[in-house]
């Protein structure tokens, strides 16, 4: 069955973690970069639900938590932009042979540092990322919106775009190979669950790996 | 699934639409409560909803769905003030 599972990877000299889903016994195996920093919480639910059914569809999922975020033990001030990518080829290589790359928003500033076909959901350049927080900052008077992030990782941020052929998805407008219209969860303080677009976005994932 | 509103010979009727939606989206507000806004609807400070991690939302989101910048003094009271002024706002930003 599809029971949720950590699984370890090692990068930076220490022990970080992913969350698996799926059979066993697979049709194929995704590695997913989520978003960065609050958009993040906001897309759990949907990144719930992404590897719910990815799993109902015989697609295995491992979705990266990368040092300093989710259940990492490192402090996010000492990590650099760079072992932010060397994490994401890490927790490939501990997956073993991936037949893609899935990544959301911020995710996707470090997706081309995998060798694997690459799915985007709404990716954004890495200096709208730091704009996000430096308002956040303007909004709340607390440094970096609460983010004890090093001021070099946001240097290194601000000059990232994302880069390399993928497939991309929109919600609502842009270019994309496919817009879909939905509310995206990652501007919502308080996102409500939208199952219909996990259905959507597991459907054209399956579609792109030929399953 | 409903298609982008990009009708390219009526772009204000489009920017009118597309900011209803992001209002929609990053607020919450019902297709029905987003319909009825006008000219004069009163919004920051007016409207529950739109506290101030929402308007960070707001600006990000209508940045990126019309594909616009909006600077940090570009950002004031009477911009966010009414419907109406943060439309006139949005379509003097997205025909620069």
């Amino acid at each position: 069955m599809s029971a949720p599972r950590f699984v370890a990877y090692e990068t930076g000299g220490a022990r970080e973690w992913m969350l698996a889903r799926g059979p066993a016994e697979n049709v194929a195996r995704l590695l997913i970069l989520q978003p960065l920093f609050e958009e993040m919480n906001r897309t759990r639910a949907l990144l719930a639900d992404l590897q719910r059914g990815l799993a109902d569809a015989g697609i295995a999922s491992f979705l990266v938590d990368l040092p300093g975020t989710g259940e990492s033990e490192r402090a996010l001030e000492t990590v650099r932009f760079i072992d932010w990518r060397r994490a994401a080829q890490d927790a490939a290589v501990a997956v073993g042979a991936i037949d893609g790359v899935v990544a959301l928003r911020g995710g996707c500033l470090l997706d081309d540092a995998i060798a694997a076909p690459r799915w985007r959901l709404s990716p954004v350049a890495g200096a709208a990322v730091v704009r996000d927080l430096e308002r956040e900052t303007g909004e709340t008077r607390v440094p970096l919106a609460g983010y004890a992030a090093d001021a070099a990782l946001i240097a290194a941020l601000s000059g990232a775009v994302p880069l390399g052929a993928a497939r991309t998805i929109r919600l609502n407008a842009g270019e994309a190979d496919r817009l879909i219209g939905a509310s995206p969860p990652w501007r919502r303080s308080e996102p409500v669950r939208d199952a219909a677009l996990a259905a959507a976005l597991v459907d054209d994932i399956a579609g792109w790996l030929g399953r | 699934m409903t298609k982008p509103p990009l009708p390219a010979d009526d772009d204000q009727v489009a920017i009118d639409a597309t900011l209803r939606a992001v209002l929609r989206d990053v607020l919450g507000l019902s297709e029905e409560r987003a319909a009825t806004l006008d000219e004069m609807t009163p919004l920051f400070g007016a409207m529950p909803e739109l506290d101030s991690m929402s308007v960070v939302n707001l600006l990000g989101e209508l940045e990126e769905r019309l594909g616009i910048r909006i600077e940090d003094d570009e950002v004031d009271g009477s911009m966010l003030d009414t419907f109406g002024h943060l439309l006139g706002f949005v379509r003097s930003k997205a025909q620069a």
